[in-house]
């Protein structure tokens, strides 16, 4: 019962930190205006990203979330350096290049998810591989300097049984 | 002249005898040939002019080394003297041989065979020149209480009628008994086997010298042409007196001399001192017969009859089955009291009897019960058992010779000890029971030895015990005559020279002879036994055997360590580390080739390195675990390549693309704040 308890306990309170994160954001971008956050809608794969990773440490979001923050960064700059009104957010908005940029710098991210584990993977099987050889290679120089009875844990009295002693 | 030539002439390079004498292979002695062995010429080392004779005691018999020492310190005319005993080493036969060296004889044998005749001297001849002389040779046999056991006219060097004294040969190159023909012995000796007579008493010389003198006055041995067994009836049945004088014509002299020596009991048989008296002119009055009682009524055993105690004892010792019935039956204790009239006797068979039934019935009864009731019977006689007739001081020699012949009466022997008949024998004895107390003592004490079964005790051990001048009976030893611990590890290796006769340089001879010669402690022994493992068997031989060549040398034992080195095979097998196993292996080689036992012994059981061993094999197995872990984890790795490539590689680009995301926005902020300072 207790364990039910718990375990209906930790959605619930992730979901209120979920709730509290986007008061935040919503607070945040409420004194900029609209303008803002209509340049924001650059970040729509970060949003995706957000729903979508169910990685524990939130990789994916991460990766994709900081490329893509980096690529909106410079028409936010932008806007508010125009005076953040509502022709200004339109015409980033209506330039397809922002668009290419901001949704660009998101894909590079993918990219990045898609490559760079696949590398990295691999680099480090490699190295698993050769440590399982090592490995293996040791226990058979063990088998081969102490005999069968090292793979056991017999007592010794019996070992030397075993070796006709 | 002759002399002097003979003294120059060169005898080759001799065979030493401890040093100090030469014996010479090449000079054979053959008239000089003794009981124990044939005789070769031996000279002193540094003395060419003492012409001397060595027996070579190469006939398997175990020489009386215990008596040398008082030999050698006999010097008397009419004693051929011992100059020296030990061991010689006989290349021919690689053997080693105990050896007695005597002063050579100054006349041939006087009776080259019992059966000659000789002419007959006068009564003053004899008195003088052969009675006397050989009076002062018991005396000194007396004073050393030594038995020389082998007193008669073939061992004595004289010529008939010589002024020189005669000279009695050798005595030692065999046990007392062993060469002496039985109508030299007395009755109860003569029942014995040679080898089972013992070391007998003084008056067992003065007995011997009896018969001699008897055969010297006549000129002829009155046996002549009677077999042994004939000649023990008839001094059953007469008297040695009577079967040997008979009705002949002796000088009074004579007569009351013999009678005095030919008494058979020895309790009334002249000694030394009383010849001494009688050569002075005290004269001495001897009963007239000593020959054994009769009965009223004969008793018949096996279809002869018999009418006196010994002959009956004899009967029934050789007719067990029908012993037993007379026995049961109470006929023999009704002879004995109403025919003989003997009731003490018929008392101690009552007893004997008794006794036996109430110990229970044991194996072989019927023997046992026989042998009590002979030694019931005839109290003086020998114990007889199963075939064996022993007196209770032969039993040693007779064990020690079974066991170097592999004779089949080591069964019996051993039953005549964990019986007890020595104890009964010595209880039966009336007058002189005090002497024999230690005697009794000495075999209670073997009792439980001989029922021991581990290395170091058993029959084995008490042939060393019994006899303590036996050389080790080992089979290996046997032609190494090993008389102390000292030389057993030089034999040993000298025997290795030729391949190791035997698996292992030990056996339960070799066991027995150094618990009782090295006076080692049981529980030694008790690890070598069949029963422990061979492990502990290698370690315990390898400890005794690296003492022993601490303490006696030799410093070099090759052969002695590479038969040892098989042995100790499980020791170094004890070692978990098969590299440190041959490390150990080769460094046991390298001793071996040092003959060092006890260095062979440190590089194999050092306890430091076994304790290493045994923690550098715990550590290895904990290892092995860790690493069979490891493994486990790896291969699972391998089989979710997917999950390695996520968990691992994913942080990496979230990493990679943080930090290109933020050189890009320090870059557009840098550019932001450098646009606006120039506005």
């Amino acid at each position: 019962m207790a364990k039910a308890k718990a375990a209906g306990k930790a959605p619930k309170a992730k979901g209120s930190g979920m709730m509290i994160f986007f008061m935040i954001i919503i607070g945040c971008l409420v004194p900029f205006g609209m303008p803002t956050l209509l340049v924001c809608m650059g970040l729509l794969p970060t949003l995706v990203a957000l729903v979508t990773d169910t990685d524990e440490h939130r990789s994916s979001l991460a990766t994709i979330g900081y490329l893509n923050v980096a690529g909106v960064l410079p028409f936010l700059i932008e806007l508010w350096q125009k005076g953040q009104t509502m022709e200004a957010a339109v015409g980033i908005l209506r330039d397809p290049l922002s668009w290419v940029i901001m949704l660009g710098s998101a894909g590079i991210g993918h990219l990045m998810l898609y490559t760079i584990p696949v590398i990295v993977g691999s680099m480090v099987l490699m190295r698993q591989e050769a440590r399982l050889r090592t490995l293996r290679e040791g226990i058979k120089q063990l088998e081969s300097i102490w005999g069968p009875d090292v793979t056991n844990a017999l007592s010794l009295d019996i070992v030397r049984q075993h070796k006709g002693v | 002249m002759a002399d002097e030539e003979r003294q120059k002439e060169n005898w080759g390079e001799g065979l030493s005898l401890e040093g100090r004498v030469n014996v010479y292979p090449n000079k054979a002695l053959p008239d000089l040939a003794s009981a124990g062995g044939v005789a070769f010429a031996a000279r002193y080392r540094h003395d060419v002019s003492q012409e001397m004779m060595a027996i070579i005691c190469s006939r398997g018999q175990i020489a009386r080394a215990e008596a040398v020492n008082s030999m050698r310190a006999i010097d008397c005319a009419s004693v051929l003297r011992l100059r020296e005993g030990g061991v010689v080493h006989w290349p021919a036969q690689n053997a080693h041989y105990y050896t007695l060296a005597y002063d050579r004889p100054l006349a041939e044998r006087y009776w080259k065979t019992l059966d000659e005749a000789h002419p007959v001297m006068s009564e003053d001849s004899i008195n003088h020149y052969f009675v006397a002389p050989l009076i002062k040779a018991l005396l000194e046999f007396q004073r050393m209480g030594l038995m020389h056991g082998s007193i008669r006219p073939t061992n004595i060097f004289w010529r008939d009628g010589s002024t020189t004294p005669p000279q009695i040969g050798d005595g030692l190159s065999a046990p007392a008994g062993v060469g002496q023909p039985d109508m030299f012995e007395t009755i109860e000796r003569a029942m014995c086997q040679p080898i089972a007579r013992g070391t007998g008493y003084h008056t067992d010389d003065c007995y011997a010298f009896g018969v001699t003198l008897a055969m010297v006055i006549l000129g002829v041995n009155p046996y002549k042409g009677m077999d042994d067994r004939a000649i023990l009836n008839l001094k059953m049945e007469k008297g040695t007196f009577n079967s040997l004088v008979g009705a002949r014509r002796l000088s009074a002299g004579h007569i009351e001399l013999l009678r005095g020596l030919l008494m058979d009991d020895a309790r009334q048989r002249w000694t030394a001192e009383d010849l001494e008296q009688w050569s002075t002119g005290r004269r001495l009055t001897p009963k007239s017969s000593d020959a054994g009682r009769r009965a009223s009524r004969l008793f018949s055993v096996a279809g002869k009859d018999y009418w006196q105690l010994r002959p009956l004892s004899l009967a029934l010792a050789r007719n067990v089955g029908e012993a037993v019935k007379v026995i049961e039956d109470g006929s023999l204790e009704k002879w004995l009291t109403r025919a003989l009239v003997d009731t003490e006797r018929a008392k101690s068979v009552n007893e004997s009897v008794k006794l036996l039934k109430e110990s229970g019935k044991t194996a072989h009864y019927q023997e046992q019960l026989v042998t009590r009731v002979c030694i019931a019977l005839d109290p003086l006689g020998p114990i007889h058992y199963r075939g064996l007739s022993v007196m209770p001081s032969g039993v040693a020699t007779l064990l020690a010779e079974t066991i170097v012949t592999g004779g089949s009466a080591l069964q019996s022997i051993s039953e005549i000890i964990t019986s007890q008949f020595v104890t009964f024998w010595v209880n039966m004895q009336k007058d002189v029971k005090v002497d024999l107390v230690p005697l009794a003592q000495l075999f209670e004490r073997m009792r439980p030895i001989v029922e021991k079964p581990n290395f170091g005790n058993g029959l084995e051990r008490v042939a060393y015990e019994l006899n303590p001048m036996a050389p080790c009976l080992s089979p290996m030893l046997l032609k190494a005559c090993v008389l102390s611990p000292k030389r057993l590890l030089a034999a040993l290796e000298h025997v290795a020279v030729s391949g190791p006769p035997a698996s292992e340089p030990m056996d339960r001879h070799i066991a027995a002879f150094l618990a009782t010669r090295d006076k080692r402690r049981d529980a030694l022994f008790a690890a070598m036994g069949p029963g422990e493992t061979s492990l502990r068997r290698g370690l315990a031989l390898l400890a005794l055997y690296g003492e022993l060549q601490y303490r006696y040398g030799p410093d070099q034992l090759p052969k002695v360590c590479a038969w040892l080195l098989p042995l100790l095979e499980p020791c170094m097998k004890r070692f978990l580390n098969k590299p440190f196993q041959d490390k150990v292996r080769a460094q046991a080689k390298e001793a071996v080739g040092k003959g060092d036992i006890n260095l062979l012994l440190k590089r194999i059981d050092d306890p430091t390195r076994v304790h290493g061993d045994e923690q550098d094999f715990l550590t290895a197995r904990l290892m092995y675990q860790n690493i069979r872990k490891e493994i486990t984890f790896l291969e699972e790795n391998l089989r979710n390549k997917d999950n390695v490539m996520r968990e691992t590689g994913r942080p990496v680009a979230a990493a990679l693309a943080s930090f290109m995301a933020i050189v890009f926005i320090a870059l557009t902020l840098g550019r932001a704040i450098l646009h606006s300072l120039l506005m």
